[in-house]
């Protein structure tokens, strides 16, 4: 072993990663699943799939279709509720030595402060919250679509728990940083940023959409150049750290976003091609930094800005 | 415990007109495979398409595993193109495949179409286990036809049918049990094909008690259980309806535990 040239260390909300690599929400199930391909403790921090305060079964099959460059998808957050990841789930996560962000998703303001409460325990880093979905008592528009809805949420969330909170904004609107300002001033510690872009598929045989729910989230590389778009628009409107996602698929397209302004990054789509690619990304930012005599992470962040 | 490695394909064939069977040498894989699992294959380096494709283990061999394929979309063309010598990213082996009681006299097979590759190392462990081995094998017509002799090594019977009368059997793959074949002299009855097939298939193994393992297919992303994408409606021991992975607790199911959508 030759001497580590480049330190890779992030702080991220007061938490010290050891690298800007995690795994983003409903990719990696809760880390343990990607355990026989890689050695996950030596990624940044794993966010765990969504999680909701009760049993969710999710949609109907008809949950997923590939389009050139990305993956539609309608998943429903299935999931089985916050009891069942405290007792059954959380204590394998505690066993991977790496942070863990618990993913939480509500259909009110309420839910999501009694979600995040029963999360404030040991083994969990801190909370990820999932604004995207649709808020039930102001007529079904997402949290994350209105500014005042994405404060509360945040305001909530941080009430009840002394975890760092990320909030993660859905790109599925005409400003992202009116909302990006919105969950600062709610207290928010960091954002991560993009969401799925709702989009839909039809197959021309049957006439009819090709996912069950109609409509779905697009991810993959299609995605990237919105994702880094929102990510370098939002650095220059927030202080707070930013954690950059969509479409990464390789060390290459992760530091784009490390200089468009983001933190740490997260993989999505790029797991379920290649459950191992956690650590390629992190050899390959590595890899660069020394090709660039760059001996910290910090000095690459929102370096594309002039 | 699966792997994600790198095969070499020795062989790539076509079978007929749409049907390939390749040969990957793939030693940590076939090790650990077992008859009804399957393995991720990705096509492509470049990211078109973006997934893996998921693909039923026909046979395990020597060092490695034979896949048969049909060529149906972008990726399988890709894989249909590949020569003997290309490298081959894999992961696997996956999913809960069959398995039989070696108490079982008497089994049959049902596969149609392409659902007829998985059946290739069940009918080979079943007959290396002594048990009996019946198989139907159901085409759309006669040009389809593809592995008949290979499953006739290890089947004591062997229909085929077709759907438009051009050979065997004139009808569905399970048209023969409305006469030819008796569904209670059966320990046990396996199947994969297509959704119509299974269902009927479900229906009249589940009317006479008979047990049956069905192997489904769904529109899969990940393969290994993160992504939740390739549910089948199943009804749990709590006789609740639930969604579960066809990549993990499947893909073969319980006759009785499959729900049918109408």
């Amino acid at each position: 072993m030759t001497d580590k040239r480049v330190d890779l260390t992030t702080d991220l909300m007061g938490l010290t990663l050891k690298n800007p690599v995690m795994t983003a929400s409903g990719t990696c199930g809760s880390g343990i699943e990607l355990l026989p391909y890689m050695d996950v403790s030596k990624l940044g921090a794993i966010v765990g799939k969504g999680t909701t305060l009760n049993n969710k079964v999710g949609n109907p099959p008809g949950r997923l279709m590939q389009t050139p460059g990305g993956l539609l998808n309608c998943i429903g957050l299935q999931n089985q509720g916050a009891d069942y990841f405290l007792t059954e789930i959380l204590p394998e996560v505690r066993k991977v030595d790496t942070h863990f962000f618990a993913n939480i998703s509500g259909n009110t303001v309420e839910e999501y402060g009694i979600l995040a409460e029963k999360l404030d325990v040991d083994g969990i880093s801190g909370l990820e919250v999932n604004i995207s979905c649709p808020n039930v008592k102001s007529g079904g528009l997402a949290f994350g679509t209105v500014p005042e809805d994405a404060r509360s949420v945040t305001e909530e969330v941080k009430k009840r728990t002394g975890k760092p909170v990320l909030v993660k904004l859905s790109p599925n609107v005409t400003d992202i940083t009116a909302i990006a300002q919105a969950v600062e001033e709610g207290g928010a510690d960091g954002i991560s940023l993009i969401n799925t872009l709702l989009g839909m598929s039809i197959d021309i045989e049957t006439m009819k959409a090709s996912l069950s729910n109609t409509f779905g989230g697009l991810s993959g590389p299609a995605v990237k150049p919105v994702g880094l778009r929102m990510v370098y628009q939002v650095y220059q409107k927030v202080k707070i750290p930013i954690v950059g996602l969509g479409g990464i698929m390789n060390a290459e397209d992760a530091i784009e976003y490390l200089l468009a302004g983001a933190t740490a990054i997260q993989l999505g789509t790029a797991n379920l091609v290649n459950p191992a690619v956690g650590i390629e990304v992190i050899k390959g930012i590595e890899e660069y930094m020394e090709r660039k005599n760059i001996r910290n992470m910090q000095a690459l962040v929102g370096k594309a800005h002039g | 415990m699966p792997y994600a490695t790198q095969g070499i394909i020795t062989k790539n064939n076509p079978l007929n007109h749409q049907i390939y069977r390749m040969e990957i040498e793939c030693p940590d894989i076939a090790k650990e495979a077992s008859p009804g699992q399957f393995i991720q294959v990705k096509s492509s380096d470049d990211g078109a398409p973006l997934l893996n494709r998921p693909i039923s283990i026909a046979r395990v061999i020597p060092g490695g595993l034979q896949i048969i394929y049909a060529v149906v979309g972008t990726g399988t063309r890709q894989l249909s193109e590949k020569s003997a010598g290309d490298k081959l990213s894999l992961i696997g082996p996956l999913g809960h495949g069959f398995s039989w009681q070696p108490e079982n006299k008497k089994v049959l097979l049902v596969g149609g179409g392409i659902g007829i590759a998985p059946l290739h190392a069940l009918a080979e462990g079943l007959h290396g286990d002594h048990i009996e081995v019946h198989t139907i094998l159901g085409f759309n017509t006669k040009e389809d036809l593809f592995s008949q002799e290979q499953l006739a090594q290890w089947s004591k019977k062997l229909w085929v049918t077709t759907m438009d009368g051009t050979c065997g059997i004139h009808g569905h793959a399970c048209t023969p049990l409305e006469g030819t074949v008796s569904i209670e002299d059966y320990d046990h009855v396996y199947a994969c094909g297509p959704e119509p097939m299974l269902k009927a298939l479900a229906k009249i193994c589940n009317s006479r008690h008979i047990p049956c393992s069905l192997s489904v297919e769904e529109y899969m992303a990940c393969g290994i259980g993160v992504c939740l994408g390739c549910v089948q409606k199943i009804l749990n021991e709590d006789h609740e309806e639930t969604y579960q992975r066809v990549c993990v607790e499947g893909p073969v199911f319980s006759s009785k535990e499959v729900v049918f959508d109408d």
